[in-house]
């Protein structure tokens, strides 16, 4: 039985697509999008997912606590975003939106989100902005769908547009 | 005299050893077919049955133990939530329905949960099955209606005799020597239908009747009016698990923004309850170890007796080879006699195995409410049989190759 288990692990973990860990680097990402460190990835991390014309951020913590979410004083979060080669960067606006039953303001909110057309059937994106993160300002960058791990991540060129 | 004959003509004659053999190979599947049994059944109206709760909203603190609480009537809430975060997490687009309860009081040894009057009417412990007074079904009585009503699952009233009318005074907690609501006398006005779940090891009373219980203090009896202060131990919750033939990712959604709050946390049973497994998990290895070690000493056992029967029947052996038989019959003799008596073994110990599982389900019944099957299709009944035979199988090669060396003419030569 216990073989059997193991054996099921095993399967599990080499079925499982190889961009998730890519995109995770490790840890769990509850929503389903890519971690972007922020500062260091015991510091902080930015959960980033696009659903359609929908880019949604989380700010998480760092290290093994990617499943809590971290508050941040920001209304709003400007990120330039780089879509192709080329292409001159283009600023989205993030609002807060506070998530009501995890009793957040704004002012002390851990979601952020943006819609905009152009987002739609995007493969891939870099963004820069900046988030008052741990009572610091840091840097924000994000490599969606792989997520920014200065750590491990080789330096790759600005990804191409679909 | 052809094989079969002689094969039962010879277990005949060595009754004894072969059936102190064939009843330890019993015991060995008997245990192993039960603890499988107990084990795959537990398992799964632990982790997949889920009681008709997809999520139970409770307070901060251990999940395992709110899970326990909850769905199980066992340990203690380790606090309350307020009534209004209940709502706000009921007003949620992923939940389908709630049902708000208070746990901590009891009578005889029985949890008194104060619920909603709707869980009695609306919710479903089962796909398409609610909760039922009516006499066809097996229930009695009516559905509570007033402040000093209570309704009993089937397994309390089955256990306390009790009789529709009766009153009792809930204790306030749930271990001995607890205080007694002395003043507050409640009347069983009905006995639910038995759901074979852990629901009918609780006694049932109106959400409101907990606040007003004396003792309870005033702020806590203005909270059956004042709904901005009320608390309550926590919620059973229908989610809306299902979008499309897929998984709704916005349970994990709501899961993450309920944790992220100072004030409670969704308890998923389906999350929860295998790591109850993974604590208690040692036990049946630790009984499945012992099954399997029966098991072996019984194919020894099994092996010995064949060689000492061999001893026995050495010079009836050789006149069968005398009279024509072949070394190959008479090794296929032995290995038959084996086989025979592990088979017997084989049966007896699964019959004796479904009727220990008989047993222990009584017990799960009278811990946990839940109802185990005795005749429970295991994955132990279609492996112990092969297993037995390929056991006894392997017990009777050494005493069949033995036969199958016998010389003749030395067994045969007359002993002085």
């Amino acid at each position: 039985m216990h073989h059997l288990s193991c054996a099921a692990l095993l399967l599990g973990l080499l079925a499982s697509p190889a961009n998730a860990e890519e995109a995770t680097h490790g840890h769990i990402a509850v929503h389903g999008g890519c971690l972007n460190e922020i500062g260091g990835c015991e510091n902080g991390h930015a959960e980033v997912k696009i659903e359609g014309t929908r880019l949604r951020m989380w700010l998480v913590g760092g290290g093994n606590n990617t499943t809590t979410a971290m508050r941040v004083p920001d209304a709003s979060i400007a990120l330039a975003i780089t879509i192709g080669t080329g292409q001159p960067p283009r600023t989205l606006v993030l609002a807060a939106k506070p998530l009501i039953l995890a009793e957040e303001t704004i002012g002390a909110c851990s979601y952020f989100e943006a819609n905009a057309d152009w987002l739609a059937g995007v493969a891939a994106l870099k963004a820069t902005g900046s988030v008052q993160f741990n009572g610091k300002k840091a840097d924000l960058v994000i490599e969606w769908p792989h997520g920014f791990d200065p750590d491990h991540d080789v330096p790759a060129a600005t990804p191409a547009a679909k | 005299m052809n094989l079969l004959r002689i094969v039962l003509t010879s277990l005949r004659q060595h009754l004894f050893s072969s059936g102190l053999a064939a009843m330890s190979i019993a015991l060995g599947v008997a245990l192993l077919l039960a603890v499988t049994s107990l084990r795959e059944q537990a398992h799964r109206q632990f982790t997949q049955v889920g009681l008709g709760v997809d999520a139970v909203l409770g307070p901060k603190g251990s999940p395992l133990q709110i899970a326990l609480n909850a769905l199980y009537h066992l340990e203690e809430m380790p606090g309350r939530i307020a009534w209004t975060y209940y709502q706000a997490v009921k007003a949620n687009p992923m939940v389908a329905d709630g049902f708000a309860f208070i746990t901590g009081h009891s009578y005889a040894g029985y949890r008194v949960n104060a619920v909603e009057s709707r869980f009695l009417t609306d919710f479903e412990y089962l796909p398409g099955h609610r909760f039922s007074v009516a006499a066809a079904d097996g229930g009695s009585g009516r559905l509570f209606s007033g402040k000093d009503e209570a309704v009993a699952g089937a397994e309390v009233a089955r256990a306390l005799g009790l009789q529709l009318g009766q009153t009792f005074n809930p204790t306030c907690g749930v271990t001995a020597g607890d205080p007694v609501h002395v003043n507050d006398h409640i009347a069983f006005v009905g006995i639910l239908a038995p759901t074979g779940t852990p629901h009918d090891r609780a006694i049932y009373i109106p959400l409101e009747s907990f606040y007003t219980l004396e003792g309870h203090g005033a702020s806590v009896a203005a909270m059956v009016k004042d709904l901005d202060h009320r608390e309550i131990s926590g919620a059973y919750l229908k989610l809306q698990r299902i979008r499309g033939d897929a998984y709704n990712p916005g349970v994990t959604e709501l899961q993450y923004d309920i944790n992220q709050s100072t004030k409670a946390q969704l308890v998923m049973p389906a999350e929860v309850m295998p790591r109850l497994f993974l604590i208690i998990g040692w036990v049946d290895q630790v009984l499945w170890a012992v099954g399997m070690m029966v098991a072996l000493l019984a194919a020894a056992f099994l092996a010995f007796a064949l060689v000492a029967t061999l001893r026995e029947r050495r010079r009836d052996l050789a006149l069968l080879r005398a009279l024509g038989a072949r070394r190959r019959t008479i090794f296929g003799l032995v290995l038959a006699q084996a086989l025979a008596i592990s088979l017997a073994g084989a049966v007896i110990g699964w019959l004796l195995g479904h009727l220990l599982t008989g047993i222990g389900c009584h017990f799960v019944k009278a811990e946990t409410g839940m109802s185990f099957t005795t005749w429970y299709w295991s994955s132990a009944d279609f492996g112990l049989l092969p297993a037995a035979l390929v056991l006894g199988t392997l017990a009777g090669l050494w005493p069949a190759i033995q036969a199958y060396r016998l010389g003749l003419l030395a067994t045969l030569k007359p002993q002085s």
